[in-house]
């Protein structure tokens, strides 16, 4: 990709020959700014009068040769006398130069332009109307918070005989119901709806998983179904279950 | 515009595009953060991008790895069956009440192994081998003897006290 030449390709088309040579370059760009730019782009059209004259391959060898002589990095120098004979059979040529990075510097500008690339988990790179509000990676979040949840309280419940510690159902049911209302409603919401997004979302991604689903709209509406039903759900389970 | 004439303009342009380019280079490498400024979107990575490593040259593909259906579709479909067989698990005790013994035991197994599964894959994605190979072998390890920990404390809670699901109706109920 970076200071490399790619393709040239011929085409013919019926009678006449149709020769595209292409020169691309991935480069750094102005200001250090990553671009991509077609460096050299020629374009060249003649019809074949007849038979000995000089084939497609011919030409395009000598237009590779002129962009890596000397002579095209000072295009000023021979510029006409090389490209007479292209322009004498009426083809258009722009003369190219390329960079030539050595492997280290090469390998140093993918891993700086690499860096500068979102890493994952991201969650502000997302597209709001496409998949974000369903996306996948809240059903992770959520369910990592009770997974490690699970994961605290068991190491937790082994450990407790050692430390002392009272974490049987019936000292965390007595704990839990000596708290004010409004707290425990608040905190059976805190952990309902993480529960009922997990469990709506992680449904919706199983039928991802069977290929069905994926229009915008469809996306867009299941999207918002979740999110309504898991708040109702989760507001019902705290308050009246 | 006669086709005589152009080449001499496209020469100009080709001739101050390639003027320009040492000095762009060398820019670009000093200063990563203007680089950024190009992308569309802010980077407000959650973690850092870590050492970079690239395998071959620059113009090399990604390798692929080998197939491996154990780590691939066997684990995927797995998953999914574990994940599957939670809902009517996590239903059912708002249907009945509570489960029973035996119920309870299940949904405890089939949790760990979805936690288990869930955060391998979390490692996966985010500690990638290539960059951190120490740190993912280790926090792998970790992770096999947390849930070595976690499945016998739940043993111990499923045999020593009421079950998950009444533990959670009788505190959700104080």
């Amino acid at each position: 990709m970076i200071s490399s030449r790619v393709g040239v390709s011929a085409l013919r088309q019926g009678e006449s020959d149709l020769l595209f040579w292409v020169n691309w370059e991935v480069a750094a760009g102005d200001d250090g700014v990553w671009s991509t730019w077609v460096s050299t782009w020629s374009l060249a059209m003649r019809r074949r009068r007849r038979e000995g004259s000089p084939g497609a391959t011919h030409v395009m060898h000598r237009a590779l040769t002129s962009i890596s002589t000397p002579a095209a990095k000072k295009p000023n120098a021979a510029f006409f006398s090389q490209n007479l004979p292209r322009l004498a059979l009426g083809m258009q040529t722009r003369p190219v130069t390329t960079t030539k990075y050595s492997e280290s510097d090469a390998q140093s500008l993918l891993a700086t332009q690499r860096k500068s690339r979102p890493v994952s988990p991201h969650l502000q790179i997302y597209d709001y109307s496409q998949t974000w509000f369903g996306a996948s990676v809240w059903t992770r979040i959520t369910g990592s918070i009770f997974s490690g949840g699970l994961y605290v309280f068991a190491a937790s419940y082994l450990v407790a005989p050692l430390m002392g510690w009272h974490l049987e159902s019936a000292s965390l049911a007595a704990a839990f119901g000596a708290l004010p209302v409004a707290v425990k409603g608040g905190l059976k919401f805190l952990l309902a709806w993480p529960f009922t997004f997990h469990s709506i979302n992680g449904i919706r991604h199983l039928t991802y998983d069977f290929a069905k689903g994926f229009s915008k709209s469809t996306i867009k509406t299941v999207s918002n179904a979740i999110w309504a039903s898991s708040l109702v759900a989760a507001l019902g389970l705290a308050f009246y279950w | 515009m006669a086709s005589i004439i152009r080449p001499a303009l496209l020469r100009q342009t080709a001739m101050a595009a390639a003027a320009a380019r040492p000095a762009m280079r060398s820019a670009f490498v000093r200063d990563a953060v203007r680089v950024s400024a190009f992308h569309a979107s802010s980077r407000k990575n959650l973690l850092p991008p870590g050492p970079q490593v690239i395998q071959g040259t620059v113009n090399d593909p990604a390798p692929v790895p080998p197939t491996s259906p154990s780590h691939g579709s066997y684990h995927w479909t797995f998953d999914r069956l574990i994940a599957g067989s939670l809902i009517p698990l996590a239903v059912a005790p708002f249907a009945a009440g509570s489960l029973n013994p035996v119920m309870d035991a299940t949904l405890c197994s089939l949790l760990v192994i979805h936690s288990h599964t869930g955060f391998q894959n979390i490692l996966i994605d985010y500690v990638p081998t290539g960059r951190y190979p120490k740190a993912r072998k280790s926090l792998m390890w970790a992770l096999n003897g947390a849930t070595v920990l976690v499945a016998i404390g739940l043993y111990e809670f499923e045999t020593n006290d009421v079950g998950v699901t009444e533990a959670i109706k009788r505190v959700w109920k104080a």
